[in-house]
Formats: structure tokens, sequence, C-alpha cells
């Protein structure tokens, strides 16, 4: 079996997983502009009568 | 008591700390909205892996093993959420948007392309994510590859929907409110008729335990319409992570047809918990992990692979993100959100998607026999 890679259990991956996210969140808070509680959106779009401003899938 | 109970007692309070640390740490930070979308994406991420409520499974158990009852539950859920958006998405045009594409003829071939690539990985959009949270190691590497690959397909999307796309098509344009959400319905159960003619006896109606889950998708679908003012989506928060990693490095996406346009620019500046979609993929994952580490026994890691097929795992996630970017999203975006919503580009999607598929299911033991564990799929 040593052409095999041995995988690590379902835990350690799990944990990997979260440790990317945690990475992504990082360099975001790094790059992006910082958040303005000010201009937080309603708590729900229905009834806001705010146009949706997020992006979507099928946008293009 | 005994020790080992403790200890599950200990990791599932500290889940249950973590969870809300998590959703307050959000509503600090960002305000409700996003608060209520990381709620919204962890209950996906639960009912997904601890209710095996998947989309790539049940696509090939319907060919391989005439079992209808997974796709049979993705129909009732599509067809109860469209029951619930239909309405809404008519008396609140100017504040909730359906998942509206155009039919074009790379959609329809990335569509296919997705569908075959979907089976070699074993894991569609969602899938990936659930997978990945839950501790599939084949799942966390085609995570990253369609975080790529959906960034990649982003830089090319107008070439290729340059190459011949029709007009957006929502069946409530083409047949009226009341006329759109029968002809969905007609189709769904058109679907599920075909479904059931193909499955074998008892394997035909889904136990009481997927007919749940698919009410409880169901219902999770329609609030994350309601409250980010969108369908379901999976593949912009992917695309978006690569372009944040990608920025990071010092690269200018400004002058790139997408990613320049004002809409998508402005997602690039702002943080990830403003947007949504991102939101609820952060969910998912965070909350299969919490199913996995919730249950006394992990389970058993996918078996080991040769070192190759670890490079065509993640070529095939780059594929699968790929894909997706150019077909106007996966099984959750196009097909689940597209259909429940109204537009035409979801049951193409879905008819391209599925005839690759069946490629994919009869490729995978050629293309990777002994490569792929079974038992991964979502």
């Amino acid at each position: 079996m040593n052409n095999f890679v041995a995988i690590p259990s379902r835990p350690s991956v799990g944990y990997a997983a979260l440790g990317f996210l945690l990475v992504l969140l990082l360099v975001d808070t790094w790059q992006a502009q910082p958040i303005n509680p000010y201009q937080a959106p309603a708590p729900i779009a229905l009834g806001s009568g705010q146009a949706p401003t997020a992006a979507h899938c099928t946008a293009f | 008591m005994n020790s080992s109970n403790n200890k599950l007692f200990a990791r599932r309070t500290v889940l249950l700390l973590l969870s809300a640390i998590l959703v307050f740490g959000t509503f600090a930070l960002a305000g409700p909205r996003s608060a209520a979308m990381l709620i919204v994406g962890l209950g996906f991420g639960c009912v997904l892996e601890g209710m095996r409520f998947g989309f790539t499974g049940p696509w090939r158990a319907i060919v391989t093993e005439r079992d209808g009852r997974g796709l049979i539950a993705q129909l009732f859920a599509i067809a109860l959420t469209a029951v619930v958006a239909f309405p809404l998405l008519a008396s609140h045009p100017d504040e909730l948007n359906g998942a509206y594409a155009p039919i074009g003829f790379a959609m329809v071939v990335a569509a296919f392309v997705f569908g075959a690539a979907m089976q070699l990985v074993m894991g569609c959009g969602s899938g990936t994510l659930v997978n990945a949270g839950s501790g599939n190691a084949i799942s966390l590497l085609a995570l990253l590859g369609f975080v790529l690959g959906s960034f990649l397909g982003s830089l090319h999307l107008a070439w290729w929907t340059a190459l011949g796309s029709l007009p957006v098509y929502t069946l409530q344009g083409l047949f009226g409110n009341l006329g759109g959400l029968l002809v969905t319905l007609l189709g769904l159960v058109g679907i599920g008729l075909i479904v059931l003619k193909r499955a074998l006896p008892g394997m035909r109606l889904p136990r009481r335990g997927l007919i749940v889950a698919a009410l409880l998708i169901a219902l999770l679908a329609t609030l994350n319409l309601v409250i980010a003012g969108q369908s379901w989506g999976v593949v912009y928060g992917l695309g978006l992570w690569g372009a944040k990693f990608v920025s990071a490095a010092g690269v200018d996406l400004s002058t790139n047809v997408f990613w320049g346009a004002p809409a998508h620019a402005q997602r690039l500046q702002q943080s990830l918990l403003t947007d949504v979609t991102s939101l609820s993929n952060i969910g998912i994952i965070v909350g299969a992990f919490i199913i996995m580490r919730w249950r006394s026994s992990p389970g058993a890691q996918v078996a080991a692979l040769q070192p190759l097929s670890w490079l065509i795992v993640g070529l095939a996630g780059i594929v699968l993100g790929y894909s997706a970017r150019i077909a106007f999203g996966c099984n959750v975006g196009a097909f689940f959100s597209g259909v429940s919503t109204g537009s035409l580009h979801g049951w193409a999607w879905f008819f391209a998607a599925f005839a690759g598929s069946i490629l994919g299911i009869r490729l995978r033991p050629r293309l990777l026999q002994t490569l792929i564990p079974i038992g991964a799929a979502q």
C-alpha cells in the first residue's frame, strides 16, 4: 500500500475545512472595507421596501 | 453517566456554544440580516448532513439502482418551495428576486459537464460544502477546486454567454403568475411520474425522515428568499471567495467584465459577512461539521486514494466550479431555485445536467476505477 496516501480522520478534515473558512475570513477582513453598521440592511428583505442588492449564481 | 457520555455531552455543549458565538458575533459585526442568513445556512448544513438529503446520490440511485426515493424528495421540496415562492415574488417584485438566467448554448453544455463532473467527485455544489464540513477528504479538495473553478468561470462568463443566449424567460412571464406555478407543478409531477415508473417497488416513495427533510429544506429555502431577497444559491459565493484570494494576492480584477461590473465590484470590496450567499455557504459547512461532531461516532473516512487520483479529484472540482459558473448555477442555484421561482433556465439546466450525470455515472468506473470510494456522495 505504499502508493496510497493515508487520509486524516473525519474530525481532522472537518477542522481543516473550518481552518479554510478562518483563513478566508482573515483574508477578507484584511482586504475588505470595514463594515458600516449604520448601512446594514433591514433584518429581512420581505417588507423592507428595499430592492435586493446581493448577487446570485444567476448573475451575469 | 459514564466517561464516554460525559465527553459526548461536553463536546455537544461546546458545539452549541460555538454556534451561538458565530451567530451573535455575526450579528454584532454585520447586523441582523447577516446573522439570520448564517442561521439559515446552519440549518441547511444540519438538515443536509443530519437527514441525508442530497442531490448527487439520488440522481445516481435512480439510474443505477432504480431507487427513486431521493429524487422524489427533491421534487417534493422544489414543489413546496414554488407554492410559496411564486405568490411572494408576484406580490413583492421590488423586494424579492427569483433565480432567473438566460438559456444559452454554453449554459446547456456547461450544465451537462457539471452533471458529469458531479458524479465523478460524488458531490454537487451543496454536497461538496456538506461533505467537506463533515470531514470527507475528497470533498475538501474538491471544494478548493470548486472555488478556483467558479472564479475562473466568472472571468470567462461574458465570452461564453456571448456565444448565443436567449432572453431571460420565466414561466410567470409566459403563462402568468398562477399559470406559471401550475406549469411548474405539472412539470415536477410529470418528472415524478417518470421517476415512479422507473423505480423498483419499495423504492418509489421516500421514507418519513426524507419527507421531513424535504419539508425543512423547502422551509429554509423560503426563509432564504424572504430574508435575503433572493433565492438559495451556492456558486456565486464560491467564485467570490476565489476572487477575494486573488485580489488579496495583488491582482487587479477591475478590468474584468464580470468583476468590473458595479454590483460584483461592490461585493468584492465589501466584507463576506455582508454577502448572503457566502454566509449561507459558511453556515452549510459549519452545520455539517456540527452534525458530524455531534454524533457519538464521526463515521469512517473515505477510502485511501492513489496519489494521482487526488489530482483527478482536484481537477474535477475545478471543472465542477467552472461549469457551474457558466451554467448560471448548480443543483441549488439553477435547479432547485431556478425551477422553484419559475426560471425556464432551471428546467434546461435540469435536463442537461441529468444527461451529463448519466454520462458521469458511466464514465466513473472507467476513469476512476478503484480510485473513488463508495459512500462519499451527498
